[in-house]
């Protein structure tokens, strides 16, 4: 069984995040697998295991509603990350796992350290289709982010096993070759087999290479 | 448009239309909901033998305000009705206040109503609570929608006595709350139960109870659906904040019950002697609505979206089990939408990118032995979809 942790999906939800667990959960069941996602809110425990953990996007409103409890479970995020568990972190989520978040009035709000990465929020907002050979889809944040003093660039980040993005919702469906990079992580700490890719899967993987190619004629 | 022409020769036409009306200019605004709360807003206060003057439905901006109150007013330019209940955009509500001055302002809900159009929540409460603050005599608001509450004690000194409506606990926990509380959901305050001044009781197909001051009774509402029963709860909630003593619950129920039954959610198109329902998707929560008001399984679908939903990522959020095909999807977004079908193993059964092709392949099917054939679209294809098949003029909205 591989138990996805999905954390704050009621206030990190607002673009359609759930997306990526969806997609997590039924490309493993599709393989054969076991799947028990786990919604954590705000004030519960967290589960004795995650084998992958999921963070959504939200606006600043929402991300101050949760600060607090994610201090208090970042020590547990942070042993599990430091032992390889793989974390899916989505723009506001991505801020919130960072070191630091700085407000554009000069606020900073701790993150929970589990990424090594600081990001400031700008007055600029970027809104736009994005396509490269590796990855497409949408973004819409206005943030600057950088690891060790170093912006990055481009809206995939990966550290270790864990990937980071400021492309929101259905990052997952529409660029499943992360989700299975994600998967056979999580498939491996859980001791599960992942089957033989079907019928299932090559659909939507077709669909999500359609969606790509739409966005690059449309760049 | 004769109401831009209008305000740009007389600007100060709104503010003398309503400058003498006995109960005032009431807003009626937020993110999902106004039209329909207008409305019973309206039945309401006509049930109690009051005069009013309200604007069309989706004419909710100065120009489209202006065009309704040119045709109405006398030759002194004032109007002769005892209360004007507007529908009032977010956007433009701060302008707007600026001519009309509302007296009483009554806020619905405030979800995250296109995104791409105000990004923050909390930049639509600074719209409204613009307008709000103008209001001397009555603020009514959604008491299970935190936002509305915190923009409420933000203007506490505004002079305006404060109203509430809320759901009961129970029921709110046994439905779709998010759609009761306003998104974002998460931003809501768990159940507890409020001392406010309407109530949502209870709620049974098309019969809700609403209490208010203790005295409970049961209203009928123009379709099922909680959101339909928090709308009547808002439009009791103001007509008890305008009328005072003259507030009589009979008059609500015979208000409520004076409307027309909503049967579908959206607008139908007779096309080649066949009913087509025509359902938009403008934000979660209105897809939700709309989609939760299907019978389950409508036979024959269609789905369009084009770039008029730059990123429709939101519909990985929404619960898509009324449907259990797809005939055609079309639509720049297309390949996205399949992806999100294809990931709740909804089939899809044809792809067809181009418009026209598309809509006669759908219109190629024969007459479905239930029920009708069921379009689910953006806005942007709506019109073009309307154009197509030949209807030019958008009238008769529901």
């Amino acid at each position: 069984m591989i138990t996805i942790l999905h954390l704050y999906p009621r206030e990190l939800g607002i673009n359609g995040d759930v997306g990526n667990v969806l997609a997590l959960r039924r490309r493993a069941q599709w393989r054969g697998a076991e799947v028990r996602v786990v919604d954590h809110e705000v004030g519960a425990p967290l589960p004795e295991v995650a084998h992958l953990v999921h963070i959504g996007s939200g606006p600043l409103s929402a991300q101050q509603l949760v600060l607090d409890d994610l201090a208090a479970i970042a020590p547990t995020l942070r042993s599990w990350a430091a032992d390889g568990v793989p974390f899916l972190a989505v723009a506001g989520g991505w801020q919130l796992l960072g070191r630091s978040l700085v407000l554009t009035d000069g606020t900073v709000l701790p993150g929970a350290e589990v990424l090594p990465s600081d990001a400031t929020l700008t007055d600029r907002r970027i809104v736009r289709e994005v396509w490269s050979d590796d990855v497409a889809g949408f973004e819409n944040h206005g943030a600057r982010t950088t690891v060790d003093g170093r912006p990055v660039e481009w809206p995939v980040a990966r550290f270790g096993s864990s990937i980071a993005t400021t492309l929101h919702g259905p990052f997952l469906p529409m660029n499943p070759t992360f989700a299975d990079e994600l998967l056979t992580v999580a498939a491996d700490r859980a001791g599960v087999e992942l089957g033989a890719a079907g019928e299932s899967i090559a659909l939507v993987d077709d669909y999500a290479a359609r969606s790509r190619r739409a966005i690059k004629g449309r760049l | 448009m004769p109401g831009r022409v209008l305000l740009a020769l007389n600007p100060r036409f709104l503010s003398r239309a309503v400058e003498r009306m006995p109960l005032g200019v009431v807003f009626v605004s937020g993110s999902n909901g106004k039209s329909t709360t207008t409305h019973m807003l309206v039945s309401i206060l006509r049930a109690h033998g009051v005069s009013v003057f309200s604007n069309p439905t989706g004419a909710n901006l100065p120009q489209g305000i202006a065009s309704a109150m040119l045709a109405s007013v006398p030759l002194d330019g004032r109007l002769r009705e005892d209360v004007a209940v507007l529908e009032v955009d977010e956007a433009f509500g701060p302008r707007l206040a600026q001519q009309l001055a509302p007296h009483s302002v009554l806020l619905v809900n405030l979800q995250v109503d296109q995104l791409n159009r105000f990004y923050e929540p909390a930049r639509v409460a600074g719209m409204l609570e613009q307008f709000a603050r103008v209001a001397t005599r009555h603020l009514v608001i959604n008491g299970d929608d935190h936002n509305l509450v915190a923009l409420a004690e933000r203007i506490a000194g505004s002079g305006a006595e404060r109203w509430e409506f809320a759901v009961d606990p129970a029921l709110l926990d046994a439905g779709p709350a998010w759609l009761a509380r306003g998104d974002n959901p998460a931003l809501a305050e768990a159940g507890v139960r409020k001392d406010s001044a309407v109530t949502v009781e209870s709620l049974e197909g098309r019969t809700a109870a609403l209490s208010v001051g203790g005295a409970r009774f049961p209203v009928s509402l123009p379709a099922r659906g909680l959101h339909y029963a928090v709308d009547a709860a808002a439009a009791t909630a103001m007509a008890r904040a305008l009328l005072g003593d003259r507030f009589d619950s009979e008059a609500v129920a015979s208000g409520l019950a004076a409307m027309e039954p909503v049967y579908g959610r959206g607008e139908v198109l007779h096309v080649n002697g066949e009913d087509i329902e025509l359902l938009t998707m403008k934000n979660p929560p209105s897809l939700q609505v709309n989609l939760d008001y299907l019978e389950p399984h409508p036979e024959q679908v269609f789905v369009a979206v084009d770039e008029g939903t730059p990123d429709p990522s939101w519909i990985y959020g929404s619960d898509l089990s009324r449907l259990d095909h797809v005939d055609v999807l079309t639509g720049t977004k297309a390949w996205q939408l399949a992806t999100r079908f294809a990931y709740d193993e909804i089939p899809v059964h044809r792809v067809i990118p181009e418009l026209a092709p598309a809509l006669d392949a759908f219109l190629a099917l024969p007459k479905p032995s239930r029920g009708v054939k069921t379009m689910i679209v953006n806005y942007e294809q709506m019109m073009l979809v309307r154009k197509q098949l030949g209807f030019l003029e958008l009238e008769g909205r529901p």
